[in-house]
């Protein structure tokens, strides 16, 4: 197994453990009926009157992902591909300039409070998915074992990026208390 | 023996990962009805400024209950989500019902407005603070004075109110 191959085949691992993670969070947003108080779904009252079946497809569409990723690593990564850049462009469309809520992503593991981390992260995780398009590996003992630093590396990189980021982030101004009264 | 050492590290950080996944999903799970140390102790009074606020600038007119939240807290999305289930929005128990929600993003105010909650947007985290809240989400009972009956860390508001 070539390097390239072997690094597939770790980002193939990472990214079926990522969207399984995604798939964990939305499934139990529906079993607690919280998907309407969800940071990103709150966005909009749209968003907020559709949540549950919005997070229902997304769910799906998780789902099919995992298994595509499992059974046809290219079809898989193509799929990943596209819901990655939707939910990129979803987050940034709800997410503000001084965005410091967490986004609860990937069941809390993989979370960021601001945009530029989230874009970093969307990226990585793109550039991932393409060399799985690029490599077509499957799924291996090794390269499982390769999931765990490219894992840590991406999370430690992220959080880091978060930090940096929220560091710079200007504070929220005060809102006027109002129209709440015992 | 390169590879050997490689394979422990391997399983140590496999083992460290798992806990913070174990840690994760624990923290993600709403808390059960507890006492807690956060909070103006029971028996004691709220602070005044405190007061002011929940009571929208005035005395408070009656008893009620404090509900405080932060946005993205399982918890507390929990209690949000009941509580809009069970249609009890600005009562609970026969009991008036104020919101105070820490650094509210805009959407998460809106939210809460929307859905029709008496909502303080504690934006510079000062009410937290000399309220003394450290934890969420925790629901506090006050009588018309403003001095705390009871308080836990709850998802339940409704029981809590009615115990």
């Amino acid at each position: 197994m070539s390097d390239w191959a072997l690094l597939g085949s770790g980002a193939l691992a990472l990214m079926i453990c990522l969207f399984g993670l995604a798939g964990l969070e939305k499934g139990d947003l529906l079993r607690t009926r919280t998907a309407r108080w969800h940071p990103i779904l709150m966005a909009s009252p749209q968003t907020r009157r559709w949540a549950n079946p919005l997070v229902t497809v997304s769910l799906l569409l998780d789902i099919a992902a995992v298994t595509l990723l499992l059974l046809n690593p290219p079809s898989g990564a193509a799929i990943s591909l596209s819901l990655i850049a939707l939910y990129t462009l979803a987050a940034l469309a709800t997410s503000s300039r001084d965005h410091t809520q967490s986004c609860r992503c990937f069941y809390k593991v993989m979370n960021t409070r601001t945009r530029t981390a989230l874009v970093f992260r969307n990226v990585s995780l793109i550039a991932f998915l393409t060399l799985i398009a690029a490599t077509k590996p499957s799924l291996s003992i090794v390269g499982s074992f390769v999931a765990i630093p490219l894992g840590l590396l991406l999370f430690l990189s992220v959080r880091f990026i978060d930090i940096r980021a929220a560091g710079s982030t200007a504070v929220p101004s005060v809102r006027s208390q109002e129209g709440a009264s015992l | 023996m390169i590879n050997e050492v490689a394979q422990w590290a391997s399983i140590v950080v496999v083992a460290v990962l798992l806990l913070g996944v174990l840690r994760q999903v624990a923290a993600s799970a709403p808390p059960p009805r507890r006492r807690t140390e956060s909070g103006i102790p029971v028996g004691k009074t709220l602070p005044s400024t405190v007061i002011s606020a929940i009571a929208n600038g005035s005395e408070l007119a009656s008893s009620g209950v404090v509900a405080w939240v932060t946005e993205g807290c399982a918890g507390c999305m929990r209690m949000l989500a009941d509580l809009e289930a069970a249609h009890t929005i600005d009562s609970v128990a026969g009991e008036p019902l104020v919101v105070v929600a820490r650094s509210p993003s805009e959407a998460f105010s809106r939210s809460l407005r929307e859905t029709g909650f008496r909502l303080v947007e504690d934006s510079s985290g000062d009410l937290w603070g000399e309220a003394g809240i450290t934890t969420t989400p925790v629901a506090m009972k006050v009588d018309s004075t403003g001095r705390v009956t009871s308080k836990a860390v709850t998802i339940d508001v409704a029981s809590f109110a009615s115990s």
